[in-house]
């Protein structure tokens, strides 16, 4: 490969990183958190019990329905795993005399809604929170912004990653014999680029699947024009491949068939398949029926199909048509970047190839500016574009932490019954955020480094201690309760928390090798 | 328990492979090798990935196990490179305990699914 | 006696030896951040529609396929524009490919129609 090609590669390697890369770092980091969406969640509900077997979670949610919904046009259950502890019900009621019949509108909001306990199928009222939710949407739709725009956003910084990554990959010379190299004593700029290196090369599998299948999962808002060439609109493609049930129309009482065995025989068709969201039509009439959805964390592809059933029979009435080629590449590109089929090992795997990311992209905004400090003629005084990318990394790389932390600190701080509570949680974190950058600016940058780490590390470290203070759940309950996953929550927060304090420890050790200031260039006087 | 020992033989293989290249002998084991070894380690480290392939097919299926293998790898290889220049020594002496812990693992399960 | 006074210029490199930033050198650089960024998503765009309508498969198929390659295409259109030497060849390049592809698809919806 020659020189020049490698050298252009290189140039759009650094701009390509570097113009979205703290967007990118917060889009890492908030993506790597979402693979314990639910568990985030649930910390952030303690008002909220253990999870419970689906079919408790499913027979408390029907028995609810049929007290408060007996005779509603349509429900919907959102049939909890094993790692969410509480029970989404929702229902639409009878179209009024003289209503028009419609069918949902695709995406529109059920109706009424409630969220049950798993266990006891009882109304429980956690503290208003979007929970782990927040990460998940922040992670693709930014925030403050129409989620349009926000997608867009996401979207093109995918797309200036994707294009890093190739480009770093063809820069990158030794990329076999280096493999395992990291020489961390070394002067700064060999160091960093040792570990973005190691970062990026060990984990490349899954950096390009992530950035690839990222755009898969929004590919009908950033390249419809599959769909427009064939369908003439994406409205109609969709329309054309997930078909709106008509409104059909009731028919006279009969009793509902009890849902569990039903969802059990549709367990059975699957082979062994979770039930995720049922949905019952006309309950208590005799046109009812029984959609159940398969979990789209059963398989790879994300798209687990569903299952129709009569709902006073119980007979299996249609299922939906198997997948093409095309479709289910999507779909499995869809479930690998969701995870959701992961069991607890591979979802640590995960979560661990999500950190590397993350370091991969930190490493290299501080590598930009380690390897630009020798070339400054005034080391003293840096240039500007110099000045903004150093304070943004130590804003950012120290910043996007510990304004996740601000989220579960303000969880338990928080008043509970203040206004727009969820809201106020999520301002905390660019709140949060916004400080680190103001302290990195006004503060001397290797000071910064070294405080608005410590601070991080105290703000995370420090959760599981507010946690136990301010609410029913810390560590010591959670172990009492047999609630292992919120136990091991606490205590990654520690780990995670340790890790930035080590972090810290480094930065206030760092000894730069140094080097003579640069005389500034003297008019010298040459006698012709 | 076969999933434990897909991540152990990946660090194992991946030990092997670093050891054998000339870059990384001396400071994991100590001393250069001869050709023979070196291509005999090398072999080895490639053994060590595929038999973490096949326990993950075996654990979980051909396709869950191809995604749980890319994975184990990755992790792996961070986990060696991370430690190198802290203690190489010390992680090339763990790749030889994961190697025998994930045999032994092995064994037991094999035990436990007979017995 | 003749006084010379050599001072640093203003605007000149901060590294000795290399050359200043020319206008022609920032007009090429331009000229690659649009053929890559705008013409790479039009190329990528015709290239999903394309596909979508000629691939030998079911409607709902050839789109989904289309759909998905299309972000390779992107990638390597900006790679291409970068990479390149010569970036006129890159425009001439791009702009042929997107006029192929919109006379394949235009004649593929006269012939066949949409929906």
């Amino acid at each position: 490969m020659n020189g020049a090609f490698r050298q252009s590669m290189s140039w759009l390697h650094t701009w390509t990183g570097l113009l979205f890369g703290w967007i990118l770092l917060a889009m890492f980091l908030t993506g790597t958190a979402s693979y314990f969406r639910p568990e985030i969640t649930r910390w952030m509900q303690p008002e909220t019990g253990k999870p419970a077997s689906v079919s408790t979670a499913v027979a408390g949610a029907e028995a609810y329905l049929r007290k408060v919904a007996p005779n509603a046009r349509s429900w919907s259950i959102s049939v909890p795993d094993a790692r969410q502890s509480t029970v989404l019900v929702s229902w639409r009621p009878q179209p009024k005399p003289g209503e028009a019949d419609k069918p949902r509108r695709r995406g529109g909001r059920l109706g009424e809604q409630a969220v049950l306990d798993a266990g006891s199928g009882q109304i429980v009222k956690p503290r208003e929170t979007r929970g782990g939710e927040f990460f998940y949407r922040v992670h693709f739709q930014m925030h403050y912004m129409p989620v349009i725009l926000g997608r867009w956003v996401a979207g093109l910084c995918a797309m200036f990653m994707l294009v890093a990554i190739v480009s770093g990959v063809i820069t990158h010379k030794r990329i076999f014999k280096d493999i395992f190299t990291f020489r961390p004593k070394k002067a700064a700029q060999r160091a960093w680029l040792d570990a973005h290196n190691l970062t990026a090369v060990l984990a490349l599998p899954f950096h390009a699947m992530i950035t690839y299948t990222g755009l898969v999962t929004l590919m009908s808002l950033y390249m419809p024009w599959g769909m427009v060439a064939n369908y003439g609109s994406t409205e109609a493609y969709f329309d054309a491949v997930f078909p709106r049930a008509e409104a059909v129309r009731r028919q006279g009482p009969a009793p509902l068939i009890p849902l569990g065995p039903v969802m059990a025989k549709a367990s059975e068709v699957w082979g062994g398949g979770r039930p995720w969201i049922v949905s019952v039509t006309n309950p208590g009439d005799r046109s009812a029926r029984i959609e159940v959805t398969r979990h789209s964390g059963d398989q790879l592809s994300n798209l687990g199909g569903s299952l129709t059933f009569d709902g006073v029979t119980g007979r299996l009435l249609t299922r939906e048509p198997d997948m093409g080629p095309g479709r289910r590449t999507a779909a499995v590109m869809y479930g690998l970047h969701m995870g959701r089929y992961a069991d607890p090992l591979l979802r640590w795997l995960y979560f661990s190839c999500g950190l590397a990311g993350s370091a991969m992209v930190a490493t290299g905004l501080i590598l930009w500016t380690a390897a630009r400090r020798q070339k400054l003629p005034d080391p003293d005084r840096p240039h500007f574009g110099f000045r903004l990318v150093e304070r943004l990394n130590i804003g950012t790389v120290a910043g996007v932490p510990a304004g996740m932390a601000a989220v579960l600190w303000a969880n338990r701080l928080l008043p509970l019954d203040l206004a727009e509570r969820a809201a106020w949680e999520v301002h905390g974190f660019f709140i949060a955020w916004g400080l680190f950058i103001a302290w990195a600016v006004v503060r001397p940058a290797r000071k910064a480094w070294v405080e608005t780490l410590a601070a991080a590390a105290f703000l995370v470290a420090a959760l599981p201690l507010v946690s136990a203070l301010t609410s029913r759940r810390n560590l010591v309950r959670s172990l009492a309760d047999g609630d292992w996953a919120m136990a091991v929550f606490d205590v990654t927060l520690v780990a995670l928390g340790a890790t930035l304090a080590f972090c810290a420890l480094k930065a206030k050790r760092y000894k730069p090798t140094v080097k003579p200031k640069r005389k500034a260039v003297q008019p010298v006087e040459v006698a012709a | 328990m076969i999933q434990i020992a897909v991540l152990l033989l990946a660090y194992a293989g991946f030990v092997a492979l670093c050891a054998s290249m000339t870059k990384h002998q001396v400071e994991t084991l100590g001393r250069t090798l001869m050709l023979r070894e070196q291509r005999l380690l090398r072999a080895a480290g490639w053994a060590g990935l595929a038999a973490a392939y096949g326990c993950a097919v075996v654990a979980v299926g051909w396709r869950f196990g191809s995604v749980l293998w890319v994975a184990a790898i990755m992790v792996a290889g961070l986990a060696l490179t991370l430690n190198m220049p802290y203690r190489p020594r010390g992680a090339a002496r763990a790749g030889g305990v994961a190697a025998l812990t994930a045999v032994g693992l092995l064994l037991l399960v094999k035990v436990l699914v007979l017995a | 006696m003749n006084k010379v006074v050599i001072t640093p210029q203003a605007g000149a490199p901060r590294q000795p030896g290399k050359p200043p930033v020319t206008w022609r050198r920032r007009l090429d650089v331009g000229s690659r951040i649009v053929a890559g960024l705008v013409m790479g998503y039009v190329v990528a765009a015709l290239a999903a529609a394309v596909l979508a309508r000629l691939l030998p498969m079911s409607k709902v198929e050839a789109t989904t396929t289309g759909m998905l390659a299309s972000f390779a295409v992107y990638a390597g259109a900006a790679i291409w524009a970068f990479g390149d030497p010569k970036a006129w060849r890159v425009w001439a390049g791009l702009l042929a490919a997107s006029a192929i592809m919109a006379g394949a698809l235009w004649l593929s919806i006269a012939l066949g129609g949409q929906a």
